[in-house]
């Protein structure tokens, strides 16, 4: 018998594999203080309706339940733990630490591609932003890849307020940062040099030139600190940078900031991201391992 | 892992690639001229070749076999690969065009209430359809599009142009041109972080290059 189009077997020798890494991550956040949550693999459409942008929610799975009601596969779980906790008053809650292991569904993005299930393991922490609350969650990456057995991992750190404070600076239309924000996201340097390049008096600003150099500024802390150095003090560009520097501070503390990298380019498929955003990868992979980031404002959606 | 591997066009654009990357890279002889070898690799060179299908070369980078590649932006327009694209390389220029039978105007072709196209690229044509609030089928060809057209098989056709020839020849022209497309450097999203070094110096190099030209 033929099975549905991008959904696929996991022999014994496989799944094996995969239980072994999937163990050894809910044994780390077990002992972190993390406690398991299921949410249902089929939810209301609308339910990731604030937090997708167009593109993305066409890619769910989208069919009408027996009430008529336009429902779908869960294509991630956020949005669903977020849904799950919303309504209660944060004493209520009854943890703040939560995570998940179950599959996600998405179509493809296009046709030429066909993974649609997928595995999803992954944790939240609901509190406020500070930077060791992010410190944890990027300390539980760190540990996740390590655990994982990845080898060589390294780790990216950035923060939406760097690419916002560099758009916002430069003296072009709202127009014109559309279309910087939409070639940044699609990774298009090329468009976005010649965007700043014909439509700027001055190309030479420092916010122009970093942002042509975006998937370029990378680098360890001294780096980092001298860039925030560079903009005024109560900038959001500097802002950003003494948030993401505390956390790093408390990375090293713990002894857990190896293969730890700032990167202005560092680019989220998702728009809700509000703070701290973070992606783990290694050499040998051609795509990240890892991400995630900080979203306030996700509970009063709901 | 300390060199870079380049995954490169073969057919029209790669003698254009290699006479261009000459010019930044000591290019071994042995590639120059029309060896049929699919990957070099050479201990005296410090990058890793692969030739691959001009479609096909993004594809090798997106999933990070290659760290760098150069493809043509119609492919890159068409696939959507998550690439980086760094640098326009000036080669292989032409334009993306909608293209009808000689002395039918943009008007009349658009006012036909239902018109076939036919092309190589159905998710750029998809796109030029829906923006334009045209309806239409789409009718999906491998090549020798102008074919289409003048046989009765299509109306229109979206296809790339660089000196209209073709065009001509087969009664067709330019209804309206869709974008100019060229040859692009892109990079693989992990690469340009783990190796962003080696690629920034040879970006820049690059980049002298193609605007002394």
């Amino acid at each position: 018998m033929e099975t549905v189009f991008g959904m696929k077997d996991a022999f014994p020798h496989e799944t094996r594999k995969k239980r072994e890494i999937e163990e050894a991550l809910r044994r780390i956040f077990q002992q972190w203080g993390y406690e398991e949550v299921e949410t249902p693999t089929v939810e209301l459409f609308k339910t990731f309706l604030p937090t997708m942008e167009d593109e993305e929610s066409e890619r769910l799975y989208r069919f009408v339940n027996r009430e008529g009601k336009l429902a779908c596969l869960r294509p991630e779980f956020t949005t669903s733990v977020a849904r799950m906790f919303s309504g209660r008053a944060a004493r209520e809650l009854p943890t703040t630490r939560v995570f998940y292991d179950g599959k996600i569904f998405r179509l493809p993005t296009s046709p030429f591609r066909s993974e649609t299930e997928l595995t999803q393991v992954g944790l939240e922490n609901f509190g406020r932003s500070k930077p060791f609350v992010d410190a944890e969650i990027i300390a539980m990456a760190a540990v996740s890849l390590r655990e994982a057995g990845i080898r060589e991992y390294e780790l990216d750190i950035a923060h939406v307020g760097f690419v916002h404070y560099l758009l916002d600076t430069l003296s072009v239309n709202d127009e014109t940062k559309k279309h910087l924000r939409r070639y940044i996201r699609n990774r298009d340097f090329n468009s976005v040099k010649e965007v700043l390049q014909s439509t700027l008096l001055d190309s030479d600003t420092t916010s122009a030139l970093m942002l042509e150099q975006l998937p370029f500024l990378r680098g360890k802390k001294p780096e980092l600190e001298s860039l925030r150095d560079s903009f005024p003090a109560q900038s959001l560009f500097a802002k950003s940078a003494d948030h993401v520097i505390q956390v790093w501070n408390i990375l090293e503390d713990l002894g857990i900031d190896n293969g730890v990298f700032f990167n202005l380019g560092l680019i989220r498929d998702f728009e809700y991201y509000t703070g701290v955003i973070f992606e783990g990868f290694s050499a040998y992979s051609g795509s990240p391992l890892l991400t995630g980031g900080r979203y306030d404002g996700l509970f009063h959606r709901f | 892992m300390a060199d870079l591997t380049l995954s490169l066009p073969t057919g029209r654009l790669k003698d254009e690639c290699v006479e261009l990357l000459s010019q930044v890279l000591p290019w071994p002889e042995t590639l120059k001229g029309g060896s049929r070898c699919l990957v070099y690799e050479d201990k005296t060179f410090p990058w890793k070749i692969l030739f691959s299908h001009p479609k096909d070369s993004s594809t090798y980078v997106e999933f990070g076999i290659a760290d760098l590649g150069i493809v043509g932006k119609d492919i890159l327009l068409e696939r959507e690969n998550h690439v980086f694209e760094l640098l326009d390389l000036g080669i292989g220029r032409c334009t993306m065009v909608l293209a009808g039978p000689q002395g039918l105007s943009r008007a009349e072709l658009i006012e036909r209430e239902h018109i076939r196209i036919a092309t190589k690229y159905p998710a750029i044509t998809q796109r030029y359809m829906t923006e334009n609030g045209l309806t239409g089928d789409l009718i999906y060809l491998y090549g020798s599009i102008e074919l289409a057209p003048a046989m009765g098989l299509a109306d229109a056709i979206v296809d790339l142009v660089s000196t209209g020839k073709t065009l001509q020849e087969n009664r067709l022209e330019i209804v309206d041109e869709i974008c100019p497309v060229s040859a692009r450097l892109v990079a693989n999203r992990v690469s340009i972080r783990t190796r962003g070094k080696a690629m920034a110096s040879f970006l820049d190099r690059l980049r002298e290059v193609v605007h002394n030209d």
